[in-house]
């Protein structure tokens, strides 16, 4: 089972009505108010619908607010607030010296969530065996969490990773085909790059034979430590087509700099390749914004953008020679073709 | 000629009035839009459950903005406010690259609504100023904006925490839905 896919609502009400009663769950985090219902999972702690502005303008990358009624939760996102909740937070807290109210985008709130969100890796093969006997479809419960422990023992040599390897192999092989069950989804780019290497196991049947296992090719990355940590804050996640380069050509980005917006029903006329498209993207990428007829490139018809119509219109006339070119050259290639088969053959 | 004056003036000094629609995911930032173009000012604001709705002048257009709530068991609801509407509003937080995706299903479907047909969408990549946001060419290739045909759109930066960015993407609504009605 994917950590990353809902569960249903019975699952999930009956995790909250185990961790509601839970001593420091039953007031708000932040404030003395009683039965707080809303949660913030990146930080495993419950806070009353009041405290939720606070949390929600902080950006979700320091706390991620969700209703524990209103929203479905995935099992990752639960074993946030199994591992963690008010208590173990205040605690953490406190024995970092902060009493009063935390400050969340400090540093030592930062510590918390990295080090909850380590934890969480470790529990949630713990949490899809649970929640597999809950729903009493899958027998087959994951073995020990042998990749968990080669995670979090950062200082772990290389040699001995390579050791674990056919016995972690196992287990992963196992994980596959429990997770190799209808209901399970290929995961995103964005998510985990353990899953993801997992999925890639799945394309090959071979993996399936019980003993014979061989470990794939590139094993020592699979099983690097490093990228098995949770992405969300290690790396951010960028698309891994390199479709839009970062560093746009200068003159383009004055140009684009210089306008916030830009205007529309502009270039309707040439609707232009997909390459071509994806080029504009790139040339695009330091708009502060952009509209639908820019990206398709449509002609400008009032005077709101001049530049860029004029940039277009350049860029057309640029790319009708080059078509120009490349046309004469084949047509001379052609020729040159055609006259050395006559020379062959003709005579 | 005091005919021609008169309906020039009325075509100026009328007030019009817009149905604007608000969507987003939860967090994305819409009621902090709603409430910095009413009032003005950053309002911390808590999750919404249900909607709001404000009445709001820009630049002599009334404008009626619905600001539906982003929960996931609200989301199928969406639709029923679809309606009679001007021109939608899709606040993405671009900040939050993990649920990009799901952001993208919820505008691909609400731009197949059969009620939104010939709607203009708005797209404000909110939360702008954070580090990690993500830039706009980046945004419409994750949210595959290319595939939404048939509907003009646009993609603003903004920052609703200051205002920033709000004027301009207004500007560009308000301009659009206009022009096909006038």
């Amino acid at each position: 089972m994917d950590p990353d896919t809902q569960v249903d609502k019975a699952y999930r009400d009956s995790v909250f009505s185990k961790l509601r009663p839970l001593p420091g769950n039953q007031t708000c985090f932040d404030c003395t108010a009683k039965n707080p219902i809303w949660c913030s999972v990146n930080l495993g702690i419950f806070i009353c619908y009041g405290c939720t502005s606070t949390h929600r303008s902080l950006g979700t990358h320091l706390s991620f607010v969700r209703s524990s009624d209103y929203d479905m939760w995935t099992l990752r996102q639960l074993a946030y607030l199994e591992l963690a909740g008010n208590k173990k937070a205040k605690d953490f807290f406190r024995s970092h010296g902060i009493h009063g109210a935390v400050d969340y985008s400090s540093q030592i709130a930062e510590r918390w969530r990295n080090e909850l969100a380590e934890n969480v890796e470790e529990l949630y093969p713990r949490a899809i065996k649970r929640k597999e006997s809950h729903t009493e479809t899958e027998e087959n419960a994951i073995k020990p969490i042998i990749h968990t422990q080669i995670v979090h023992n950062e200082e772990k040599k290389v040699e001995e990773v390579k050791q674990e390897v056919p016995k972690t192999a196992a287990v992963v092989k196992q994980t596959v085909h429990i997770l190799n069950k209808p209901k399970y989804t290929p995961p995103t780019e964005t998510q985990h790059r353990f899953r993801k290497t997992k999925v890639e196991e799945t394309a090959s049947p071979a993996m399936f034979k019980p003993v014979s296992f061989k470990p794939p090719v590139d094993e020592e990355e699979f099983f690097d430590p490093q990228p098995l940590k949770p992405p969300e804050r290690q790396v951010p996640v960028i698309s891994s087509e390199p479709i839009v380069p970062q560093p746009a050509p200068a003159v383009i980005q004055k140009k684009n700099v210089e306008k916030k917006g830009f205007g529309s029903e502009d270039f309707e006329q040439k609707r232009l390749t997909e390459r071509a498209n994806k080029q504009r993207l790139a040339e695009l990428s330091s708009a502060r914004a952009i509209s639908s007829d820019m990206y398709f490139g449509r002609e400008e018809n009032n005077g709101t953008s001049n530049d860029n119509a004029e940039y277009i219109r350049e860029e057309a006339n640029r790319l009708a020679e080059i078509a120009k070119e490349k046309a004469g050259e084949l047509k001379n290639k052609a020729v040159n073709i055609w006259n050395n088969l006559h020379e062959r053959f003709g005579s | 000629m005091g005919a021609k004056i008169s309906s020039l003036f009325s075509r100026f000094s009328k007030r019009k009035n817009l149905r604007i629609l608000m969507i987003g995911l939860e967090g994305a930032g819409k009621t902090t839009i709603l409430y910095q173009m009413k009032l003005h000012e950053h309002m911390e604001s808590i999750p919404t459950i249900g909607f709001n709705v404000e009445t709001f002048y820009y630049k002599n257009i009334a404008i009626t903005c619905w600001d539906i709530s982003g929960g996931e068991r609200i989301r199928p609801l969406w639709h029923h406010y679809f309606e009679n509407t001007d021109g939608v509003i899709f606040v993405v937080d671009s900040n939050d690259r993990q649920r990009i995706e799901e952001a993208k299903e919820e505008l691909h479907r609400a731009s197949n609504d059969t009620n939104l047909e010939n709607v203009s969408f708005l797209i404000l990549s909110n939360k702008n100023d954070l580090p990690n946001a993500m830039s706009n060419s980046e945004l419409i290739d994750k949210l595959d904006l290319y595939m939404i045909r048939g509907k003009n759109w646009y993609i603003q930066n903004s920052c609703a925490l200051t205002g920033e960015g709000l004027c301009e993407g207004f500007n560009w609504l308000s301009d659009e839905i206009l022009s096909q009605i006038y």
